[in-house]
């Protein structure tokens, strides 16, 4: 997720004295990068996002676009507007906390009692989003 | 496992907590529940937080902690995506089980004189649930009943 708090690098020239600034636009979400020199440059630009946040999810993320313009704003080179990016995540994280409490049946005052039935309430406290109509699978112990 | 309630990110709907048997799938022979959560919008936070009660879980049969209930999330209907997978999980720890009770139907001696030896004591209680086979049973006496060692009950 790109954010305020991402940073730029110019990777490709880095350490050779070419100067840029960066502004980022929250409403449209765009960085808008101003080379200030001290030249020319004709060859490849490797440009670093860092302090990203990963998406919730692996699928290819659609809608980036690079343009680049003059210093008046007049457009020189755009890209396709559906660049794609594959975030390839496949590292799952644990939950943040998560916690057990057993009830009793309605009526019955018999909560924890061995060999009865009571109701199971888990309490879980996530550090990662989820995207609406996710699933979660319950694996419960054979002695339950 | 066939009454599941949730809150927050498991709440189904605005006005209900009851997860209704179309968001969720029980597979009895592996022990495994799936539930289709995060319906309401609203709880859809950057962290989100939401309880789900399962209701008729039989405990264990003695006071026991058992293996812990392992939590995954997926991203997708597929459940190819996983996106939380905590098999650490959370357990039934033994001091949150409490032990059953016996109903006690009749204690009774053979005859009722005092300090007259050779007597019988008849014990008939009714456990609440079933005990297994190899299950002891211990009876703490009061001292002032002796009881004779060498005769057995």
């Amino acid at each position: 997720m790109l954010d305020y708090y991402s940073e730029v690098t110019w990777v490709s020239h880095e350490g050779q004295g070419y100067t840029f600034d960066v502004q980022f636009q929250q409403a449209s979400r765009s960085y808008t990068i101003i080379y200030a020199g001290p030249a020319d440059i004709y060859e490849e630009i490797e440009l670093r996002f860092s302090l990203f946040k990963n998406p919730v999810n692996p699928y290819l993320k659609k809608g980036f676009q690079i343009s680049t313009m003059d210093f008046t704003g007049y457009l020189i080179d755009q890209s396709d507007d559906n660049l794609v990016l594959s975030p390839l995540m496949s590292v799952p994280v644990p939950l943040l906390t998560k916690e057990m409490y057993l009830q009793e049946e309605p009526g019955k005052n018999n909560g924890g009692r061995v060999g009865e039935y009571n109701a199971i309430q888990l309490v879980l406290d996530s550090q990662i989003p989820f995207e609406q109509y996710c699933y979660f699978t319950f694996e419960f112990p054979k002695v339950l | 496992m066939t009454l599941l309630s949730g809150t927050g990110i498991f709440q189904p709907t605005q006005i209900t907590n009851i997860i209704t048997p179309d968001l969720y799938e029980v597979d009895y022979e592996n022990n495994v529940i799936t539930v289709n959560a995060c319906r309401v919008p609203s709880s859809l936070t950057s962290q989100p937080i939401g309880s789900i009660t399962f209701s008729f879980i039989k405990l264990p049969d003695y006071i026991t902690s058992t293996p812990p209930i392992k939590v995954y999330s997926y991203s997708d209907n597929a459940r190819e995506d996983i996106i939380i997978s905590d098999d650490e999980g959370v357990s039934l720890n033994a001091d949150m089980m409490t032990p059953g009770v016996f109903e006690q139907v009749l204690f009774k001696p053979s005859n009722f004189y005092a300090f007259s030896d050779n007597v019988s004591y008849t014990l008939h209680v009714r456990p609440q649930h079933e005990m297994r086979p190899d299950s002891r049973i211990i009876i703490d006496m009061p001292p002032t009943l002796i009881f004779d060692q060498d005769r057995g009950c």
